[in-house]
């Protein structure tokens, strides 16, 4: 049984700890389901790391830990809508900048989690990895589908995003 | 707004570094004292410590005659009843232990998901409803009660046990019911 790797997992919560927190915050229904959902993915990550070897890249090796472990644990917000509020986006943005724009910043980011809110699980992550401009073949390791098919989904995505964003 | 503008936001998310340094050091904490031990991981044990209860319990069932005093066919049933409970526990440990996020695809993990939900499901209607009439068969040899009251007991306790199995299947359901989505979205094209 391989051994517990303590500094590898300091330096992915150092790094890759916002982007833990963004899929937290996109399958999470509110402040307190997020948290839980972030503890859920580093204790995944954690025992994970054991069985890591390096095929894939560590980021994408994260999302898709992040992801299965958010979607397991779904049940605490499947039937309430995925939306996101102010209060809860404003803390994400503190900082960003001194020109006194960071009200219209977290405007953005809450409609863009709302969006993004409203699109299925597979849906959700193929975005959020676009996003994040992940590769198409990055994005189909993670998600299970062929390279072609995430192509497609995600021409679709942008379009009901577009539309969406639209109404 | 535009993709771009979505694509802009979505970067200029830096920011939040700074509010996760909290969760961070709390996490780093439980690492150095404790290990860290997930939901999931409290439910396997609690499943394992049921099943290894059920193991330790049904042996003893045999001085059970003795404490009652006959009705060998109560002994059975109620023998029967916790063999199997004990033995779904361990099995629904197993499946709970054998899922493992950083080994399965999306695709994959809402398969597996949608198994577990389904028989999770199917074994707690059906434990809810079965436990109270095995409650009340119990109480009739425990307290002694009467043929009548052990039926009242029985029927109650069946009752209660098929109304909130109801509502709990009913929502376990609307959860099946919003996976199996997921999944078929995942699977068209």
């Amino acid at each position: 049984m391989k051994k517990d790797n303590p500094q590898l997992f300091d330096q992915i919560l150092d790094n890759f700890g916002p982007m833990i927190a963004r899929v937290c915050y996109i399958y999470g229904s509110d402040a307190e389901n997020r948290k839980d959902l972030y503890q859920e993915c580093l204790a995944a990550i954690w025992t994970g790391l054991r069985s890591y070897r390096g095929d894939s890249g560590l980021s994408t090796w994260l999302y898709r830990v992040c992801i299965n472990t958010c979607i397991s644990c779904f049940r605490r917000s499947s039937y309430t809508r995925q939306e996101v509020s102010l209060d809860d986006v404003l803390p994400m943005a503190a900082g960003v900048s001194d020109d006194g724009s960071d009200l219209a910043h977290a405007e953005a980011l809450r409609d863009l989690y709302n969006l993004i809110g409203l699109l299925s699980t597979i849906d959700k992550a193929i975005i959020m990895m676009w996003l994040d401009e992940k590769s198409y073949d990055e994005i189909a390791l993670v998600t299970g589908m062929p390279r072609n098919t995430i192509a497609s989904r995600l021409h679709r995505i942008k379009n009901r995003l577009k539309e969406l964003s639209n109404t | 707004m535009d993709l771009e503008e979505l694509k802009t936001a979505w970067k200029q998310q830096s920011a939040l570094a700074d509010s996760l340094q909290r969760e961070n050091a709390k996490m780093r904490q439980r690492l150095g004292r404790h290990g860290i031990m997930s939901a999931r991981d409290r439910l396997v044990r609690s499943y394992r410590l049921l099943g290894i209860l059920a193991l330790v319990c049904v042996p003893q069932i045999s001085l059970f005659p003795r404490w009652f005093g006959g009705h060998a066919w109560v002994y059975i049933v109620f023998v029967l009843f916790t063999a199997v409970l004990g033995a779904v526990n361990i099995y629904m440990y197993r499946r709970f232990k054998q899922f493992d996020p950083s080994a399965l695809s999306v695709r994959e993990a809402l398969v597996e998901i949608t198994s577990i939900i389904e028989f999770r499901r199917r074994f707690q209607l059906w434990g809810r409803i079965l436990v109270g009439p095995i409650v009340g068969l119990l109480l009739w040899q425990l307290c002694d009660l009467g043929e009548h009251y052990t039926a009242l007991c029985g029927l109650i306790g069946g009752v209660i046990g098929a109304t909130v199995g109801y509502f709990k299947d009913r929502r376990m359901k609307l959860d099946l019911d919003y996976i199996r989505q997921q999944l078929n979205d995942a699977l068209t094209d």
